[in-house]
């Protein structure tokens, strides 16, 4: 074995390396494939999965907000839950503890594109927003 | 030439026994074992998280909260923060012995910094008998935090 062997842990430790509970930390928002548009509504979920890719069961609080016009809202019956700013363009939520998740409903009369992007609030936690979501009302 | 500058270290001259015998042989660590704890200290205080100690009566109308960073470690942050702190509107915020204010002084929404300890001393003031929730989250200037735990802050009689 040489030095370089020996240095290997020190300069390369990959994010695969990473035990789940240290994975577990931190949170990264993803979105699913949105459904169809109906009545003007668009229906997609937030998943929160780690670093490892899995998804993260557990309660964090977002802040979402998306294109002036549109408004945003829980699903019926959805996972997850609104904790200020229903039926807004600007959305604090709680994700489902025992999925993560959050079912997203997204409301605009108009035609055209309308983004939604997350974000880090009061008592979240160690959390990545940067996947943008688009969705496409015709 | 110093001994000391690595230019005697001979590749392959490492004794085995001397490396940690968590790291096997060949460099690799294997997947899933790497822990918060093994990071190196300047790692780990990149990432603050925010910590509670017990609300302290000062009078009917006043608490006080110590809201302390932590690594992921559990060890302090011992370093000056910005965070915003927030609690109901029928209570005010403002900073005490610990820390400072940058905006918000004495108003439902400060924005605040820690002291060099990574302590920041909140006074609540209240003049309900109520529970006052108060939560803590990033904003500008503020490092890599973790604010999932809130207090609350009783000022029931």
């Amino acid at each position: 074995m040489g030095i370089a062997d020996a240095v290997k842990p020190v300069k390369e430790v990959a994010i695969s390396e990473m035990s789940q509970e240290f994975a577990d930390k931190f949170a990264l928002v993803e979105w699913g494939t949105p459904g169809a548009e109906a009545d003007d509504k668009i229906a997609v979920t937030l998943q929160l999965k780690n670093p490892l890719g899995d998804d993260l069961a557990t309660a964090e609080r977002l802040r979402l907000t998306c294109t002036t016009g549109a408004t945003m809202s829980l699903q019926a019956a959805g996972n997850g839950t609104v904790l200020s700013g229903d039926d807004s363009d600007d959305l604090i939520l709680e994700t489902d503890e025992t999925t993560g998740s959050f079912d997203l409903e997204v409301t605009y009369a108009g035609v055209g594109t309308v983004s939604v992007v997350g974000g880090a609030t009061q008592g979240s936690g160690f959390v990545g927003c940067r996947e943008v979501l688009d969705l496409t009302f015709a | 030439m110093s001994r000391l500058d690595g230019k005697f270290i001979k590749p392959g001259s490492i004794p085995q026994d001397r490396l940690d015998p968590e790291i096997p042989l060949g460099g690799e660590i294997p997947p899933g074992t790497v822990t918060a704890e093994m990071l190196a200290a300047a790692l780990l205080e990149r990432f603050a998280v925010v910590s509670w100690g017990a609300p302290a009566v000062v009078d009917p109308t006043t608490r006080t909260i110590t809201l302390q960073l932590a690594d992921l470690a559990g060890d302090p942050v011992e370093a000056t923060h910005v965070v915003r702190v927030t609690c109901d509107d029928q209570a005010t915020l403002a900073v005490g012995e610990a820390g400072s204010a940058l905006a918000g002084d004495v108003t439902e929404d400060l924005i605040a910094q820690t002291d060099a300890a990574g302590t920041l001393q909140l006074v609540v003031s209240c003049t309900e008998e109520v529970v006052i929730s108060v939560a803590v989250g990033p904003t500008q200037l503020s490092p890599m935090l973790d604010c999932r735990a809130g207090a609350d802050v009783s000022f029931n009689a």
